[in-house]
C-alpha cells in the first residue's frame, strides 16, 4: 500500500483484533497472524487514533501535532504501521466517498 | 515470601511486591522506591513479578514514575512484559475459537480469573497478564467439552482422568493444552469438599458479559466473581500467588462489591472456612488496616466441621488427605463406591500418564497417609 492507494480509504480497527497497550506501543493479534505484532512508540497513539475511522493523513496530522512534528515526515512511518496492520487482518478499510 | 524456587527474597523486594499487589485498591498513591534498585534486587523482582503474576502492576509502577528504573532495568522489564503480553492475546484467540466450537454444540461456558479479571475489575486488560485460559462447563457437558478440545480444536490432554466418568462427577478441572496454551475447563472451583459442597448451577444463574474480539462472551457475576477469588486464594496455590490477592483486593474495591453477600453464598455452600482463609491471608500478607473490609472475613467464625475439611488443603499429605475429606460431602452409597474405587483402583490410561505403576501409586498413597495419621 503507498500513500496515495491510501489516500482515498478510512481505515479503522477490526473488532476481531485482540490487542494489548504495552507502555507507549502496541502488541497485536490480528486474525491472519500466527504470531503477535509488537508496533512501539508511537503505537498504542496509532492504535487509539484508529478505534474511530480515520485516514493515514489525519492520524499523521495528529502524531505531528502531539510532537511538533512536520506530519510529512511522520506519514512514512504511520503507513508502514497501518501496512503492517493490514497484512495481519487488524484494520478494516473502506473507500473515503461511497461511489454509486 | 519466597520466590519462584522456594528462597527467601529481600526485605526491599518484599515491601516493593507487597505495594505492587496493593497498588490502586486502596485509593491512594504512594511513591514506592525514592531511586532505581540496584541490579541484582531487581531482578529479583522482575523473577518475583512474573512468577506472581504481577508484570502488569510493575510495568505501571514503572510508567507512573512510583518506581524508578534505570535504561537497562527498564528493557530487561519490556522484553519480559511483552512476553506475556503476547501470550495473553493468544490466550485471548484460543477463547474465540472455544467460543465459536462450544456455540456450535450447545454448550454454555462462564470465562474466569485471569481473562474476565483483565477485562471486568482491572483498570486496562495490560495490567493482568495470563498464563492460561480458564472456562466453567456445566457438568452435564464437561466430557463433551474435553472431547471437543482434544478434537476439533486439536488440543492434548497429558493427564487422563482417575477413571472414565470421574472428572465430570467429582473432578474440578481436565486441562488440554492447544498450540501455545493451556484450556482449564473447570466443573467447579476447587478439588475437594469445598468443590464438592458448590451447587453448580449456582454459577450459571447469572452473568456478566464482556467482549473480546468481537463475541460476547459471559463471565460470572460480580458476587460470584468476588467468592471465587476467595476460593482461589485461600485453596489455590501455597504459598498464595500475590496476583490471587490482588484480584481479590480489586474485586472488593469494586463498586456495588457487596461481602455480606459472599458471607451469605459461603454459608450456603458449607465453604465459609474457605472465605475466612482468604480474608486472613489477605490482611496477614499485604498488612492491611484494621478498617478493611476483609477484616470482617477474616473474623468470621468457622464451624469445626469445615476446620476439619481446610486441614486436608494445606498439610503436606494434601494430595490424599483431600480426597478422604471429600468422601464425607459425597452423597449416597453408589457415588462414594464410585469415588474410591476411582482413587484405589485408577485406569491405566491415567496411572500411564503420570508414569506410575499400580504398585508405586499405592506406595505413594501408603507413605503420605501415614504422614496424614502423624499430623
Amino acid at each position: 500500500m503507498t500513500e496515495s492507494d491510501l489516500s482515498g480509504v478510512v481505515i479503522t480497527r477490526s473488532e476481531t483484533a485482540l490487542w494489548r497497550r504495552m507502555f507507549d506501543g502496541v502488541v497485536v493479534l490480528g486474525p491472519l497472524a500466527d504470531r503477535p505484532l509488537q508496533i512501539s512508540s508511537p503505537g498504542y497513539a496509532i492504535w487509539q487514533l484508529l478505534e474511530h475511522p480515520t485516514t493515514v493523513r489525519e492520524i499523521a496530522d495528529v502524531l505531528a501535532a502531539v510532537f511538533a512534528e512536520d506530519a510529512d515526515r511522520i506519514i512514512a512511518g504511520v503507513l508502514a504501521v497501518v501496512r503492517s496492520l493490514d497484512e495481519v487482518g487488524a484494520i478494516r478499510c473502506a473507500p473515503l466517498c461511497a461511489t454509486a | 515470601m519466597v520466590d519462584a524456587l522456594g528462597r527467601p527474597i529481600s526485605p526491599v523486594v518484599a515491601r516493593i511486591a507487597v505495594a505492587l499487589t496493593l497498588a490502586g485498591t486502596a485509593g491512594e498513591v504512594v511513591e514506592i522506591a525514592a531511586q532505581p534498585l540496584d541490579d541484582g534486587e531487581f531482578q529479583d523482582l522482575l523473577l518475583l513479578c512474573e512468577s506472581h503474576r504481577l508484570l502488569g502492576a510493575l510495568a505501571d509502577a514503572v510508567e507512573t514514575a512510583w518506581l524508578p528504573v534505570t535504561a537497562a532495568q527498564h528493557s530487561s522489564l519490556a522484553e519480559t512484559y511483552l512476553v506475556w503480553l503476547s501470550h495473553s492475546v493468544e490466550v485471548e484467540r484460543l477463547l474465540v475459537q472455544v467460543g465459536e466450537c462450544f456455540e456450535r454444540a450447545g454448550i454454555p461456558m462462564r470465562v474466569l480469573k485471569g481473562v474476565a479479571l483483565a477485562h471486568l475489575v482491572y483498570p486496562d486488560p495490560s495490567s493482568r497478564v495470563c498464563a492460561d485460559l480458564d472456562l466453567l462447563v456445566p457438568s452435564s457437558q464437561f466430557d463433551e467439552a474435553v472431547a471437543l478440545a482434544r478434537d476439533e480444536l486439536g488440543g492434548e490432554q497429558s493427564v487422563a482422568e482417575l477413571r472414565p466418568g470421574f472428572d465430570r462427577e467429582f473432578g474440578k478441572d481436565a486441562t488440554v493444552k492447544v498450540g501455545r496454551v493451556e484450556l482449564d475447563l473447570h466443573r467447579t472451583f476447587v478439588t475437594g469438599p469445598f468443590g464438592l459442597t458448590i451447587p453448580l448451577e449456582d454459577l450459571f444463574a447469572s452473568s456478566t458479559p464482556l467482549v473480546i474480539g468481537g463475541r460476547t462472551f459471559m463471565a460470572l457475576d460480580p458476587t460470584m466473581m468476588l467468592v471465587h477469588a476467595s476460593y482461589n486464594v485461600a485453596l489455590g496455590d501455597l504459598p498464595v500467588r500475590l496476583c490471587a490477592l490482588r484480584d481479590l483486593m480489586l474485586l472488593c474495591a469494586a463498586p456495588g462489591a457487596d461481602l455480606e453477600l459472599v458471607v451469605s453464598v459461603a454459608r450456603a455452600w458449607r465453604g465459609t472456612a474457605v472465605v475466612q482463609r482468604a480474608g486472613e491471608l489477605a490482611v496477614e500478607e499485604l498488612s492491611l488496616p484494621r478498617s478493611h473490609p476483609l477484616w470482617r472475613l477474616a473474623a468470621l467464625p468457622v464451624p469445626r466441621r469445615e476446620r476439619w475439611a481446610l486441614r486436608s488443603y494445606v498439610s503436606q499429605a494434601r494430595s490424599y488427605s483431600r480426597p478422604l475429606a471429600s468422601l464425607l460431602v459425597i452423597r449416597g452409597v453408589r457415588a462414594r463406591a464410585r469415588y474410591i474405587r476411582a482413587l484405589v483402583m485408577p485406569s491405566s490410561a491415567y496411572l500411564a500418564s503420570r508414569g506410575w505403576t499400580e504398585a508405586s501409586h499405592l506406595r505413594r498413597a501408603l507413605d503420605r497417609l501415614r504422614g496424614v495419621r502423624r499430623d
